[in-house]
């Protein structure tokens, strides 16, 4: 394996499909010279960057931006339309769990069945057996039909058969969307282990979170464009850049497509919302403590009554962690219209590091007519700061009577992305659905140590 | 072409799975199991027994009932038919893994050939027990059986690639093939032997003799009921064709691919 060659490396690749309205081709069509309407859509135009051997690489970006054919032309089910993928060392895919197995058979023969649709020889499997069942908690299940299996049961036999490929290089498409959160554990944790064997990673996601805390770059996807290339957090900062401007954009477009996060008889509007650092800079990613600002324009048609502004923060899972809104400062004026801004201004946000969304909310005092609600529309992001805490809030604390050892822990500044922590922490930040992370056995406190 | 041969060798283990797969499914949940494999050809061979030997009497070519006569040429025939029909699902019909999963794509369409195949094989050991029944025996002859069978699966194989890869671009391939391998099966001696189309118009003789299946089903039912050798010039012809049709089909298949996910 010589090492100075990249694992994986793109050059100008484009990846074009063709849009039918219709389903199939027929042979009526290619005689009658029948030319349903097609489009062609460049699902990757010109895109070319390098993975190199061991590098864990997160690929982000919206739904249809391309990240999924990134992954089936480096697996090689698609071939670019033109440019080159050169692959070095075998693949698995954790994309598509148990495409080979077949429903009537037991999963011991699914388990032999899809080893050798991914490249395993009846020895190896054989070999590899008892850990595979292990691994996917069958138990007895093992020799019945697959049909029979739970969708959990199911994707966890599949998913224990592709980890044991022995791949060198690992392409992860949110996997992390089936099994319990035991389960999900495990994965993160193979997963990390496949980082500590220096295999080559491609994770794509939606969780940003997740994202930063598996991997030690990224790249950024959009129609099909690559973005940006580069550490995780950057690229990660100009994804939610992005996010945030486009949503702005609808905003002041204000055409009349449907917005499911957006309500209100809009006698008043929001026209927009803005999230700013305290130099009045657009600013989407914090760390615990910072200030955030946040700035409403609004446009009243018709003059309203006793109006009430609101802001709402919510984490990536849905959960309310605050919100407040302009009647916890008095009487409401008794009218208001034409156009204005009005700023929120947080001193420190005490939020600890995740994926955040905030809602904006303008109605009356007595909440009987709400004019414009932006429900979630907008998201920012928390960054790990120095100090080790999990959960949702950072609260001020001190341990009194606790010595700390000459040196401290901060130095050592251990706490980043690799080994155990990142997998509790992306299980604290992702998986975990209850609104409280800590459990028994938490992480430790740095420094306690 | 011959890399993509060589991926069809390399993956011979993923070959053996998937065969076993498709015979092993192909009666899963049925009371009998793998003995319908034996069962079907049994029944058949009952059915054209009833049929030609009580109702219709038609003269077999041969010092042997009709009804084994028909048996042996249908047997190879439905080698053919099965494959292509079958064949021509074996990319459509597994999308889920030529769309997900990598492998070389030229091992699907073989794993329908080599399945129907095995099929074959076992209605073969059928016939042996039949033919000592109604006592046309066996004979040293029969040691020649695999130079049909290795004929007839390059044969086959080539139509296979062929109609696999037609069949993702134009789905009307699955429709029609029915009816053609129908037609087809008229212009081929097995519900009929050879020598009756001396006396039938020319253009039908010239369509029975230019049929590559003429001479491979003709081996089987002269080493199997006649014990005797067959035309050797229409096996030859049958050869030559066999290894053109697999070449063109090969390559064709494997030109197209990868549009393939495209497309189904």
């Amino acid at each position: 394996m010589a090492s100075e060659s990249p694992a994986i490396s793109l050059r100008n690749v484009t990846k074009q499909y063709r849009v039918r309205h219709e389903k199939g081709r027929t042979l009526k069509e290619l005689f009658l010279r029948q030319r349903i309407y097609t489009e062609t859509i460049n699902a990757m135009d010109q895109v070319s960057f390098d993975v190199r051997r061991g590098t864990t690489l997160g690929i982000i970006g919206s739904n249809g931006s391309g990240k999924s054919t990134t992954l089936k032309l480096i697996a090689g089910t698609s071939r670019p339309t033109s440019g080159t993928v050169e692959v070095n060392g075998r693949v698995s895919a954790l994309l598509e769990l148990g495409a080979g197995f077949h429903p009537d058979f037991t999963g011991r023969e699914n388990v032999y069945l899809d080893g050798a649709i991914m490249g395993l020889s009846k020895q190896v499997i054989d070999e590899r057996f008892d850990e595979i069942v292990a691994f996917s908690e069958i138990g007895n299940f093992i020799d019945a039909p697959a049909k029979t299996y739970s969708s959990g049961m199911y994707m966890r036999l599949a998913f224990a058969v592709a980890v044991n490929v022995d791949p060198d290089i690992v392409l992860i498409d949110e996997v992390f969307a089936v099994g319990d959160v035991s389960f999900q554990r495990k994965c993160l944790e193979r997963i990390d282990k496949f980082k500590s064997e220096g295999k080559t990673i491609l994770f794509v996601s939606h969780s940003t979170d997740a994202v930063r805390n598996l991997c030690d770059e990224a790249i950024w996807i959009e129609k099909g464009k690559l973005q940006v290339h580069g550490s995780t957090d950057k690229v990660i900062d100009h994804y939610l850049w992005a996010v945030n401007e486009r949503e702005e954009q609808r905003l002041s477009d204000d055409g009349d497509e449907v917005d499911m996060n957006r309500w209100g008889t809009r006698r008043g509007e929001i026209v927009q919302v803005g999230i700013f650092g305290p130099d009045r800079q657009k600013k989407y990613t914090y760390k615990t403590g910072e200030p955030m600002w946040v700035k409403l324009s609004y446009k009243i048609k018709e003059k309203v009554e006793r109006p009430v502004f609101g802001i709402g923060i919510h984490r990536g899972d849905g959960i309310l962690c605050f919100a407040t809104n302009t009647s916890d400062k008095g009487e409401p004026p008794r009218y208001l219209s034409g156009e204005g801004e009005l700023w929120f201004e947080i001193d420190a946000l005490n939020l600890l590091p995740g994926d955040y969304q905030l809602s904006a909310s303008f109605h009356n005092l007595k909440k009987t007519e709400t004019y414009d609600y932006h429900d979630r529309k907008y998201r920012f992001k928390v960054l790990s700061g120095p100090d080790v805490e999990i959960g949702m809030f950072h609260f001020d604390h001190r341990w009194p009577d606790w010595k700390v050892a000459p040196g401290g822990a901060d130095e050592s500044g251990g706490f980043g992305k690799t080994g155990e922590l990142a997998v509790s922490k992306v299980l604290e930040d992702v998986v975990e659905p209850g609104p409280s992370g800590l459990e028994e056995g938490a992480p430790p406190n740095p420094k306690e140590k | 072409m011959f890399s993509d041969l060589k991926q069809l060798v390399e993956y011979r283990e993923l070959l053996r799975t998937l065969v076993s797969k498709d015979i092993r499914s192909r009666y899963k949940g049925s009371v009998l199991g793998f003995a319908w494999n034996f069962a079907i050809p049994l029944l058949q061979l009952l059915v054209f027994w009833v049929l030609f030997g009580l109702i219709v009497k038609m003269a077999p070519p041969g010092d042997y009932p009709f009804a084994l006569f028909l048996f042996t040429g249908l047997l190879p025939w439905n080698f053919l038919a099965n494959s292509l029909m079958g064949g021509a699902m074996a990319i459509v019909g597994n999308a889920n893994l030529v769309k997900k999963i990598y492998f070389p794509l030229q091992i699907l369409p073989f794993t329908k050939v080599v399945s129907e195949f095995i099929s074959l094989l076992l209605g073969m050991i059928v016939l042996g027990v039949i033919v000592v029944v109604f006592g046309v025996g066996l004979s040293w002859y029969l040691l020649l059986l695999p130079v049909p069978f290795l004929v007839q699966i390059v044969f086959i194989s080539g139509l296979t690639y062929l109609f696999a890869c037609a069949n993702v671009f134009f789905r009307d391939v699955q429709h029609i093939i029915g009816i053609v391998v129908m037609a087809w099966m008229y212009v081929t001696p097995v519900l009929y032997p050879i020598n009756i189309i001396e006396t039938k118009p020319a253009w039908a003789q010239l369509a029975v003799h230019l049929n590559p299946m003429t001479g491979i089903i003709n081996f089987y039912q002269k080493l199997v009921l006649d014990h005797a050798l067959p035309n050797m010039a229409w096996f030859a012809y049958s050869a030559a064709t066999a290894a053109v049709l697999f070449v063109v089909g090969f390559v064709v298949f494997n030109r197209y691919k990868y549009g393939f996910e495209e497309e189904i």
